[in-house]
């Protein structure tokens, strides 16, 4: 438990090291926010005028620590193109994000596994090189060409789902398999190499000797063994998903928190940039201290005497 | 030894590793018996085929090794015949395994409890966990487990090398085997343990009536323990002896000759 406390302190520093990193690198790109904002034929004092409203006009410091305050209370500032509290936007925007995630998750894991499982018990077979090729060219391909892939053939040419987002389950189903199949690749792959590193295992001619049979030695004696790896690898995965679904939120029209970024990109509403930015490292960090507290949970060997 | 009761009779026994550069014949044509409640020592050096014979009498011979010939006799049943189910229903039950490496031989992630538990609940299916769980902790304390109610929840983990190598006995004996296959129980262990386990093994084989064939290349441990040895060289049994009465000093034909080449061509069978 201190140990969790601890971890938590730590992500602390980092945070404010992110936020001061995102704050430098949107003044440093070119583009005044209050000029984009006015749009063209506008006189330079109402430029200003508007400039001086948005708190551009102060030094950068002081913007800076106005935002952490700002930030630590939850307030993430008002978007410059709607005018709308940022947090609130951001809440918004998040289940979307949220049930993509989990659905891809839940389709790259359990796909991952069973491949992987499949692989490793008949290793070197025809299955296991069927598996193992498909899972290869799953880590090797963008996720924009699997995405359009999809939604060209099951989409368009066979309407089998909707193309774009509509509300419904099955509109969800092609995003989640373009955004999963890269992780479902990388989880068989992995699943597989450590089950058979495990399979050499002294404990894994104990279970046998004991008597089990061989799916009761994979399942119940390798599997929580060779899941170690595999569990920090889909946690990582699940916290990137959170936050990197840019391309598959474009592609599928979803409006999750991706796509929140490339629009504030686009219209040059920092704060609502500055924002998600700053809501998916959170993710991320917080995605990473679950996968350690993970790992202590399957592995007694991690687990601190109390 | 030959008017005795045998449990296991090995005729001709080959276990070969089919590698790419070449067969290795790890086990070369073993002939072995195991009288009825005895215990028989099997020496050699190390490499010399020792644990593989053991690893061919369960079935465990791994890819690409596998036995390619001769025959496992257990109470009548050729054990290189059955088909894997089958010989699953025996291992663990008749015949059961103590590793060398208490170590690494028990699963890091289960608590020992559990794995020793699951020994008994795959041959008996139709009991209880709470009345597995009671006979468990009866067999931990058995062997000489302290406070085996505490312990039934430990990760292996928290127990040193001579309660780990307990827990495999009491994992072994949880099922009151015929035949316990010992592969060098107590090399990994030190002097007093190794003393306490060879104790105990023998007290369990008093009390249950059990055979025992036991793997080491400790001749102090043949000399204790065994009633009679097989000394293995190069995958083929040199020679056979009974300990009582010791007269012979065992192994001659092991010793390099003047020349300091080993024995093969200078082989003789008793």
């Amino acid at each position: 438990m201190r140990n969790v406390v601890k971890r938590i302190l730590g992500t602390i520093p980092v945070l404010i090291g992110v936020v001061l990193l995102i704050f430098i690198m949107l003044r440093i790109i070119p583009g005044d926010p209050a000029a984009m904002l006015l749009g063209e034929h506008v006189d330079q004092a109402t430029i200003d005028r508007l400039t001086e409203v948005m708190g551009l006009n102060r030094s950068l410091p002081a913007q800076f620590f106005g935002y952490l305050a700002g930030a630590v209370r939850g307030d993430l500032g008002v978007s410059y193109k709607y005018g709308r509290p940022v947090t609130e936007m951001i809440l918004e925007a998040f289940p979307y994000t949220v049930v993509l995630a989990l659905m891809a998750a839940v389709f790259a894991w359990l796909l991952g596994m069973a491949a992987g499982v499949v692989s490793a018990i008949h290793q070197n077979t025809l299955a296991d090189r069927l598996f193992m090729g498909t899972s290869l060219m799953g880590v090797s391909m963008p996720i924009f060409m699997t995405a359009l892939l999809l939604q060209y053939f099951l989409a368009f040419k066979v309407k089998l789902f909707p193309l774009t987002l509509n509300g419904t389950f099955a509109s969800m189903i092609l995003p989640a398999v373009a955004l999963g199949w890269n992780s479902a690749g990388s989880i068989a792959r992995m699943t597989r190499s450590s089950l058979l590193e495990v399979m050499q295992a002294d404990f894994v001619d104990t279970a046998r000797a004991k008597g089990l049979g061989k799916r009761a030695v994979i399942l119940g004696h390798a599997l929580k063994n060779a899941m170690l790896p595999v569990i920090t690898m889909m946690a990582l995965q699940f916290s990137s998903m959170l936050s990197g679904a840019v391309i598959t939120e474009s592609i599928f029209a979803i409006p999750g928190i991706g796509r929140l970024a490339t629009t504030a990109i686009q219209n040059r509403d920092m704060p609502v940039l500055q924002g998600t930015v700053l809501f998916t490292t959170v993710l991320v960090i917080a995605g990473n201290l679950a996968a350690d507290l993970l790992y202590s949970v399957l592995d007694p060997r991690i687990r601190k005497e109390a | 030894m030959e008017n005795q009761e045998k449990i296991l009779e090995i005729r001709g026994l080959k276990s070969y590793f089919y590698t790419a550069k070449g067969v290795v014949p790890a086990v070369d044509g073993v002939d072995l018996d195991i009288p009825r409640g005895k215990i028989v020592g099997l020496v050699g050096e190390s490499g010399c085929g020792k644990s593989m014979t053991a690893k061919s009498i369960m079935g465990l011979m791994r890819y690409p090794g596998r036995v390619a010939g001769g025959s496992i006799l257990f109470q009548d049943v050729d054990l290189t015949k059955l088909k894997e189910k089958q010989l699953r229903r025996v291992c663990g039950k008749d015949v059961s395994m103590i590793f060398q490496e208490p170590m690494t031989s028990l699963n890091p992630v289960l608590k020992v409890g559990r794995q020793v538990r699951e020994a008994l609940l795959v041959h008996e299916p139709s009991m209880s966990r709470e009345e597995a769980r009671r006979r468990v902790i009866d067999m931990f304390q058995r062997v000489g487990i302290p406070e085996a109610e505490k312990r039934y929840d430990c990760y292996p983990h928290q127990l040193s090398g001579g309660l780990r190598q307990r827990v495999m006995i009491a994992m072994a004996m949880v099922c009151r085997p015929k035949l316990l296959i010992a592969d060098e129980p107590t090399t990994a262990l030190d002097v007093t343990i190794e003393a306490q386990i060879l104790r105990l093994m023998k007290e369990l084989r008093d009390e249950t009536g059990m055979s025992v064939l036991i793997i080491t290349h400790n001749l102090g441990v043949v000399a204790e323990l065994c009633d009679y040895v097989y000394v293995m060289y190069a995958g083929k049994i040199m020679e056979q002896a009974d300990i009582f009465p010791p007269v012979r000093p065992h192994g001659p034909s092991l010793y390099p000759g003047p020349d300091g080449v080993h024995p093969p061509h200078r082989q003789k069978r008793f």
